[in-house]
């Protein structure tokens, strides 16, 4: 966590020092929840990256991840983030409506 | 048993709106009928939560609880805001009457039994209720905001019942 806090912190350094910088939005990814279903997965995931859920539907979902690295629920409005400690394919699904399902691709 | 059910529910749903296909629903009605569906499967859920204690199931239950109020809170608000009062119609009513029966049988059970006939009710129950909404409610839906919130429920009742069909599988 505080690793995350203290990369988060120099993203937002970078933002102020250098305003014509693209966003470097690099170690953290957001993924929508709308009309239950997961929005698309985002390209160029790296472990130690985190990836967070922003749960825009009525529904309450679960973001739980096949080879159990990671299991939440998440209200409506609200949301849930995981850092990604493994490279590779990771197929996730809400367990409440299992039709519901994504894919990460954790690079190295 | 179930299979009646469903049947009796089939000719509700498929059998009054088509005989009545010349003034086909009004919005008013079909939010009532929605409105209904969801409320019925969330007095369902509330049986089994009061005699399961298979926690598959009863997690079932509250899944069918949670989602549904969300669903008719969501319409209740909509029908606010169109300035639309729910109308009581005769698909509605015959919709409550069989789940009033289908209730009083389950509540005879018990246990596993129970467990099993409540489980393949809602498999069977969500199943007939998708046909509603994708043959007869969201086409007949005028309003876009309503037919929106139908599409939604669409999807949230398949996703029950393919939730319900593994709950079935696991119990067998
Ligand atoms: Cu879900």
């Amino acid at each position: 966590m505080t690793s995350i806090s203290a990369r988060a912190g120099f993203c937002l350094l970078a933002i102020f020092t250098s305003a014509a910088a693209p966003a470097p939005t690099a170690h953290r990814f957001r993924i929508v929840i709308q009309d239950l279903a997961f929005g698309a997965a985002p390209a160029g995931i790296r472990v130690g990256d985190t990836v967070e859920w922003d749960n825009q539907d009525i529904l309450v979902h679960s973001v739980t991840a096949q080879d159990q690295s990671f299991d939440a629920d998440v209200k409506p409005g609200a949301k849930v983030s995981f850092t990604m400690h493994r490279a590779g394919v990771i197929r996730y699904l809400c367990k409440y409506h299992p039709g519901m399902q994504g894919i990460l691709n954790v690079g190295e | 048993m179930i299979r009646r059910f469903a049947a009796v529910l089939a000719l509700a749903l498929a059998v009054a709106p088509a005989a009545a296909k010349e003034e086909k629903l009004n919005d008013a009605q079909i939010a009532h009928i929605a409105y209904t569906a969801g409320q019925i499967d969330i007095q369902a859920a509330n049986l089994a939560l009061a005699k399961s204690h298979d926690n598959m199931v009863r997690g079932f239950a509250q899944e069918m609880v949670r989602d549904h109020t969300a669903v008719n809170d969501k319409a209740l608000a909509l029908v606010k805001k169109l300035g639309v009062t729910p109308e009581a119609n005769p698909v509605s009513a015959s919709l409550t009457e069989a789940a009033d029966k289908k209730r009083s049988q389950l509540n005879h059970l018990d246990g596993a039994a129970f467990d099993r006939a409540y489980v393949e009710n809602e498999v069977a129950y969500h199943k007939t209720v998708n046909g509603a909404l994708s043959k007869t409610l969201i086409p007949d839906a005028s309003d876009p905001e309503l037919k929106q919130l139908l599409e939604t429920g669409l999807k949230l009742f398949e996703q029950h019942q393919e939730h319900a069909e593994h709950v079935a599988a696991m119990m067998h």
